[in-house]
């Protein structure tokens, strides 16, 4: 009997070790933007939510960003390569993702990026987008401007203009309500034409379609997780990218 | 109706077969093989940026003639070691990491020495060829462990039963050797960093 348990003990062993996922990985999202440091805006995070999901939707490349409030005294490099791996970021022929990691209270981020866009973001652009784009907005409290700012700048480097940005480089208040305005409003109406285009052939497609517009508008949709599906395998991540201070 | 028999026979030995490592322990030699592949890629692409930052160091900075020596000195050292992932010994494994730890410890020690320099840190060039190497450090370092991981699965399936048995009688494959931190790492890793105000 104790033979028995001991072989049982020996042939789950490898399965016991594969099984061991790195700790304090947090769960995957259904939304480009994890803030778990809170240190967005619901505007912010809602406007690149809707644009992300949407490049996302195009089959271009997947951004998702996270905030951590703390690294728990482990290296940054550590720590995104986990999470990019665990979640699975972008698709696993294409290896399309990026993981843009931020841990304020250590002053340090990092732009993970996914084995086959390192051609077109290459280390030396992340390390770019980080220090010069990112670091001087994040020294003067903009955490908005900065993470915005950076997630054009890599979706610039892709060779594509994320959606709904276009008020970040003249930071005042009162356009950028107008221009949120003006979009929802367009969102709006893409959802109505949808509605009308889906009964039309009495299938859930519409609807589909037009959570996916509006997923960062609370309509459920869940822009990120449908479409080319969140946790499409992924894993083509190699280590390449930057990492940097402010 | 014997023909029925046959073939469920056979249909149960592929279903027991499949458990037992026939197929998952060369899947596993061949996972080996190509992590050992990118990790020397990525040796390669080490030393393949070296010389192009030892150019821009050396049209910046006047006195640093001896580390940039001792770079290329563990440079073609270690580009002259080659392994053979299916056939390497744990000597041959030492032998090759130790020679690319040097280069490792050489290149990271220049790019300490270079902060002394500040038009070399204002150098557009130099910059970029420091997030290159940083990045490649990083490549590096992930590289290693994945194969370290890979080399764990490997000589768990050959060792431990019950795939032990399928080797043993099919593939007589033997444990590879473990790559590991080398000694002079060890001692850089357990040093606590140094810092200055």
């Amino acid at each position: 009997m104790r033979k028995l348990a001991l072989i049982l003990c020996l042939a789950l062993w490898p399965g016991l070790l594969l099984a061991g996922l790195p700790q304090g990985v947090p769960s995957q999202p259904s939304q480009a933007v994890t803030d778990l440091a809170g240190m967005l805006s619901a505007d912010a995070s809602a406007r690149l939510n809707a644009a992300l999901a949407q490049v996302w939707q195009q089959g271009k490349f997947q951004l998702a960003v996270l905030t951590l409030p703390s690294l728990d005294g482990a290296g940054i490099e550590d720590v995104s390569i986990q999470v990019a791996r665990a979640w699975g970021l972008g698709s696993k022929e294409q290896g399309n993702g990026v993981l843009l990691l931020v841990a304020p209270s250590e002053h340090r981020m990092r732009i993970e990026v996914g084995s086959r866009l390192e051609g077109d973001l290459t280390d030396a652009a992340c390390s770019r987008i980080i220090n010069e784009v990112m670091a001087p907005r994040l020294r003067e409290g903009d955490n908005d401007g900065a993470v915005l700012a950076g997630c054009q700048a890599i979706a610039g480097q892709l060779g594509v203009e994320l959606s709904g940005m276009a008020s970040i480089a003249r930071p005042a208040p009162v356009s950028r309500v107008g221009i949120a305005l003006i979009i929802k409003i367009l969102f709006v109406l893409a959802f109505l034409g949808l509605r009308i285009f889906g009964g039309r052939r009495g299938s859930g497609l519409g609807w589909f379609a037009a959570g996916t517009l509006l997923g960062s508008s609370g309509s459920g949709g869940g822009g990120y997780s449908s479409g080319g599906g969140f946790s499409g395998g992924g894993g083509g991540f190699s280590g390449g990218g930057a990492s940097g201070g402010w | 109706m014997r023909f029925l028999k046959t073939l469920f026979a056979f249909a149960a030995a592929a279903l027991l077969l499949t458990g037992c490592g026939v197929q998952s322990i060369p899947q596993a030699k061949n996972d080996v093989e190509a992590k050992t592949a990118n990790l020397t890629n990525e040796y390669k692409r080490r030393a393949d940026l070296v010389p192009q930052l030892i150019g821009v160091v050396k049209g910046n900075s006047k006195h640093e003639s001896e580390t940039l020596e001792a770079v290329v000195t563990a440079r073609s050292k270690a580009t002259s070691i080659s392994i053979d992932p299916s056939k390497s010994t744990p000597e041959q494994v030492k032998a090759y990491q130790s020679a690319q730890g040097e280069l490792g410890q050489a290149l990271g020690k220049l790019l300490s020495i270079t902060e002394n320099y500040p038009n070399l840190k204002a150098n557009d060039a130099y910059r970029d060829l420091q997030s290159q190497l940083e990045g490649n450090e990083n490549r590096i370092k992930i590289a290693r462990q994945d194969l370290i991981e890979s080399i764990q699965n490997f000589n768990n399936q050959v060792s431990v039963f019950p795939t032990s048995l399928t080797n043993s009688w099919f593939f007589h494959y033997q444990k590879l050797a473990q790559w590991d931190v080398t000694a002079e790492e060890k001692a850089a890793n357990e040093k606590a960093p140094e810092v200055k105000f």
